[in-house]
């Protein structure tokens, strides 16, 4: 499974095609203003990248983790492999644990947080349904990752396809 | 933490929807799965994501207001 991003993308660019689900929530639970959401989505549509300092602060929860996934594998901080490695596997191990707020949270809203590799199954303009593992059928934006087509294999989180796979 | 917060379909004509969530609204429109007016949702991106079961809804919004 290979994320077809290439690797000249701006690592920060490449956090933020994951992680901008995430600000969807930081702005509906109030933490970010609506001006900070649309410069974010901006910036994740078009692969840009976002100040690091301004990373850290909007999402201190992932960065933390990817700190400490820093120090427990050697991969460097801001590295696409550190960002794979906890996208890709890390990620959905903490949601499981039920680390702080994953503990009390509704398990769908889990499972929403959690990232998948999933099939599109059917195509319309701007969003796409796709089959995730087991079977569930899920609605996701194309904003992060362009025009998508049946077949097409694509890593979900929430409500948006984030990276093709090849 | 990247938990979102459910809201309520009020309207439904179609597969346009409209969610309620208290001090807005927000149209959106369904794509797969069956969803109904009282129903508790996920959107994101103006798309109806997921539901949230009613019982999970309310322990879910108590411990929000509880954080804010």
């Amino acid at each position: 499974m290979i994320g077809a991003w290439p690797k000249s993308m701006r690592v920060e660019a490449y956090f933020l095609k994951y992680a901008f689900p995430c600000a969807f929530i930081t702005l509906q639970r109030g933490r970010i203003s609506q001006a900070e959401f649309e410069m974010l989505e901006r910036a994740a549509v078009n692969g840009e990248a976002v100040e690091r300092g301004e990373l850290e602060r909007i999402f201190a929860p992932a960065i933390r983790r990817l700190k400490k996934l820093a120090e427990e594998t050697g991969f460097e901080m801001w590295s696409r492999e550190l960002v794979e490695e906890y996208y890709f596997k890390n990620h959905n191990q903490i949601i499981d644990e039920g680390e702080g707020d994953y503990g009390k949270a509704p398990k769908v809203l889990c499972e929403l947080c959690k990232i998948f590799p999933a099939v599109v199954v059917s195509g319309s303009a701007g969003a796409v349904v796709v089959e995730l593992p087991g079977g569930k059928l899920r609605a996701v934006n194309t904003g992060l990752t362009g025009a998508l087509k049946k077949g097409d294999r694509v890593m979900v989180h929430y409500g948006y396809a984030c990276e093709k796979l090849v | 933490m990247c938990l979102a917060v459910p809201g309520k379909i009020v309207e439904k004509k179609g597969n346009k929807v409209v969610v309620d969530y208290g001090d807005h609204k927000v149209e959106a429109g369904i794509l797969t799965g069956e969803f109904a007016v009282g129903e508790h949702v996920i959107v994101q991106g103006k798309i109806v994501v997921d539901k949230v079961p009613e019982e999970q809804v309310k322990k879910w919004n108590e411990f929000l207001n509880s954080s804010k």
